[in-house]
């Protein structure tokens, strides 16, 4: 129960901070997205299945706050998790530093590129007054947040690597 | 390989159920729930971004002092003008007060507003959009205009939910406002977006004189938006070569990155 309660506070905090705070800071700062980076996180490190499912949850209540079409969001969440997931079982043997800096990387891009073509999908269909556009200020905007995202990720890395007995103990997952 | 399909499995049974959920989305059977969630989150929300703002502009301002003392100077200047336009104004309002009264013109109604918080923002190159926390169940309707201060519009009502809508401000390249500028010829055109959140005012026919320092108000040709809500001041005016307009950059009262509170006006009631 204590866990559960756990698990929703954190989403909560997370939906919270980053739907009305770092959207809100200021050009670089705004495009750091804590959410993205714990969802590539999850998926290299801990558990691939509780990454998708809280790519769900998170992109469901992300949704109701987006101004982008209905469904871009959490669609694109899922999709980035299952490709990062393709391509460390494709590509790495192992869970290491390294294999996360990578797909870090390819997250961020897939994350990017998705939402962008969602977004031109729907504006052709809906002619919606807001859409992704692609220009040099969406690259920076993407590069900005890769760079953001592996600040994040470093951090969760060292938090992990230091208290993972003590996360495992609470996630349940039995350490090899 | 058994286990890989498992995976597989997994990740098409959420995709599946993302799909469903946004289909009942678009049926309005999960807006309950959205509502539900929106009602518990708002006040938190409403907090954080004001956190949000505070920190944006004491730890992320970009301002130097020096460029915080050529501002002052630069106010000062613009106070001593505009005391003197004031003045000149209260002449006038006597005026028209005078001519209203012996008109019998006096307006049987007054604008009703309501006030709506800032809960989250997105900003892209295309369109810059609040989200506020109030929706459908206030009134809200869509292309209602949401003002700032006295009357300084700042955007119009584009997405409206139950308890949330979507404000496209006026710095928006997709926002188009008509316009008049309060001179002479009563000069129309129509105000959009330009880069970095700038306003510019096209469509401004080229044979009118357009003075830098002119007011920019809105219109009387929108539906829902009332006449001479206030945009801000010509800066300068562009002729692009063989055209049959000019275009003038609006100098910007409000700084749109730092709203925390708009009001929408509602329509008149009779």
């Amino acid at each position: 129960m204590i866990k559960k309660t756990l698990y929703v506070l954190i989403i909560l905090l997370l939906i919270v901070s980053h739907v009305s705070f770092f959207s809100m800071l200021s050009f670089p700062y705004n495009n750091l997205n804590l959410i993205l980076a714990l969802v590539i996180f999850l998926t290299v490190l801990i558990d691939y299945k509780k990454a998708l499912l809280l790519s769900m949850i998170l992109g469901i209540f992300l949704e109701i706050y987006s101004p982008l079409f209905f469904g871009i969001t959490v669609l694109t969440l899922l999709l980035t998790t299952i490709i990062i997931n393709l391509l460390f079982i494709h590509l790495f043997t192992n869970r290491t530093f390294f294999s996360l800096l990578v797909l870090t990387f390819a997250g961020v891009a897939t994350y990017n590129i998705l939402i962008l073509l969602f977004s031109y999908i729907t504006f052709f269909f809906n002619n919606l007054l807001h859409h992704m556009v692609f220009n040099y200020k969406y690259v920076i905007n993407g590069l900005w947040q890769l760079v953001f995202t592996y600040l994040i990720v470093i951090v969760y890395f060292f938090l992990y690597t230091s208290f993972r007995k003590y996360i495992l103990n609470i996630d349940g997952i039995k350490t090899a | 390989m058994r286990f890989l399909k498992i995976k597989s499995n997994y990740a098409i049974i959420l995709i599946a159920v993302t799909v469903l959920l946004i289909f009942l989305h678009f049926l309005g059977v999960l807006s309950p729930f959205e509502n539900l969630a929106v009602k518990i989150l708002t006040p938190i929300q409403t907090r954080i971004y004001y956190v949000g703002t505070i920190v944006n502009e004491t730890f992320l301002g970009s301002s130097s002092i020096e460029t915080l003392e050529q501002q002052n100077q630069k106010l000062n200047k613009d106070i001593e003008k505009l005391t003197l336009e004031n003045a000149q104004l209260k002449i006038l309002e006597n005026e028209n007060e005078n001519l209203r009264n012996q008109l019998h013109l006096i307006e049987t109604y007054e604008k009703e507003y309501i006030s709506c918080r800032v809960i989250t923002r997105q900003f892209d190159d295309n369109a810059n959009i609040l989200i506020l926390n109030c929706g459908s169940a206030q009134g809200i309707e869509k292309g209602m205009p949401a003002i700032v201060g006295e009357g300084i519009i700042v955007g119009t009502i584009t997405d409206i939910k139950p308890n949330l809508s979507s404000l496209l401000l006026i710095s928006s390249k997709t926002s188009k406002i008509a316009t008049t500028i309060l001179n002479v010829d009563n000069t129309s055109g129509i105000v959009t977006g330009g880069q970095d959140m700038s306003l510019k005012m096209e469509f401004i026919p080229v044979d009118l004189a357009v003075g830098v320092g002119d007011i920019v108000v809105t219109s009387s040709l929108e539906k829902k938006i009332p006449q001479n809500l206030v945009i801000g001041t010509i800066e300068n005016v562009s002729f692009p070569p063989n055209s049959f307009f000019q275009t003038a950059d609006i100098k910007q009262i409000v700084n749109f990155e730092n709203i925390n509170i708009v009001s929408i006006i509602l329509p008149p009631k009779l």
